[in-house]
């Protein structure tokens, strides 16, 4: 440990502003190379029409201004939630709710571009959808599920980082 | 050959040796050439002795001494061309402060930009961050589905034709 003082006495104490300078910046474009995994991530959200409208979940907030225009309700409770990492091992399940529930098929996410997905959508054992999309983070796919009560069922698949 | 001309510019400046001189002449005649070149040539070179001489210089050694200061001026960079010991890096940090400081800030400028610039990052423009549907279908009787793009890059997948769930029934 000494040895090692001794040398930064001589060498990196001698460092000139320009050279800091320049690893500065190599470090921020290295650091801006790496990615952290992502995740895919299934929200069941009830859409009702309410007189005095609640805010919406934390995490459905930058969604609600598309929710709210492509839907027409006012009102969107989260009724459940379920996560798995991207790319899977196989297939990964999404169960927010024992009524509607997703398969997500998933690849890796190559330079950046989006993760390619097969997403199947359940309600109880019965498949009523299969569809392949292309997810970017922070971009959701929004599904139209069944009406429930005086409201509708809807689930937000998106990518998060 | 050579002797020849040789000969020739002394025999116009009238240094000739006297012993060469006839062996010149008939020389001079067989390649067809005439006394009077030679001649003409006389005054010629008289007055260019008289008068072109070279002017002498009252302080040769300031003279040379400063042309030798300029020679050496122009000599140094070119032995300092990325010669120095420690290469390229010991040279750039080497340049002039100001130099030094614009590149630095040219580089923190780029650095800066990459982050803050998402198309930069993907190389793309915007429109390639949004999600896309690229084929959904439904798997039930009596259902159908449309896709469409929303704003912010999200899509909607619309599914028409589910059943309706009493307000009862469970789904949590």
């Amino acid at each position: 440990m000494r040895a090692f003082g001794k040398v930064g006495r001589g060498g990196v104490g001698s460092v000139t502003p320009g050279a800091g300078l320049l690893a500065l910046c190599c470090l921020l474009i290295f650091c801006g190379s790496l990615r952290a995994e992502d995740s895919i991530s299934a929200y069941l959200l009830v859409a009702t029409n309410d007189s005095e409208p609640q805010p919406v979940p934390a995490k459905m907030r930058p969604y609600e201004k598309n929710l709210r225009e492509v839907f027409g309700y006012n009102r969107f409770d989260q009724v459940g939630a379920g996560k798995a990492d991207v790319p899977g091992k196989s297939e990964a399940w999404l169960v927010p709710s024992s009524e509607l529930f997703l398969k997500a098929d998933t690849q890796r996410n190559e330079n950046g571009r989006g993760v390619p997905a097969q997403l199947e959508l359940w309600q109880r054992e019965k498949r009523i959808l299969n569809t392949r999309a292309l997810l970017r983070p922070g971009a959701p796919v929004l599904i139209r599920g069944p009406q429930w009560g005086n409201g509708l069922l809807i689930l937000v698949v998106v990518l998060e980082p | 050959m050579k002797d020849f001309e040789t000969q020739y510019v002394r025999w116009q400046d009238g240094l000739l040796d006297p012993a060469l001189e006839p062996e010149f002449l008939r020389e001079l005649k067989r390649r067809g050439m005439s006394e009077a070149d030679g001649a003409s040539w006389g005054p010629i070179s008289g007055m260019l002795a008289e008068h072109a001489a070279a002017c002498p210089l009252e302080n040769a050694d300031f003279f040379s001494h400063s042309v030798m200061e300029k020679v050496v001026a122009l000599a140094e960079p070119d032995k300092g061309g990325g010669t120095h010991e420690g290469g390229w890096f010991a040279t750039f940090l080497g340049m002039p402060g100001r130099l030094a400081w614009a590149g630095g800030l040219m580089v923190a400028l780029v650095a800066a930009l990459y982050f803050a610039i998402p198309e930069v990052r993907t190389g793309g423009p915007r429109d390639d961050l949004a999600t896309r549907i690229l084929s959904a279908q439904a798997d039930e009787p009596g259902l159908s589905v449309a896709a469409f793009e929303a704003n912010d890059g999200a899509a909607v997948v619309w599914i028409e034709g589910l059943d309706y769930l009493p307000a009862d029934h469970v789904v949590r």
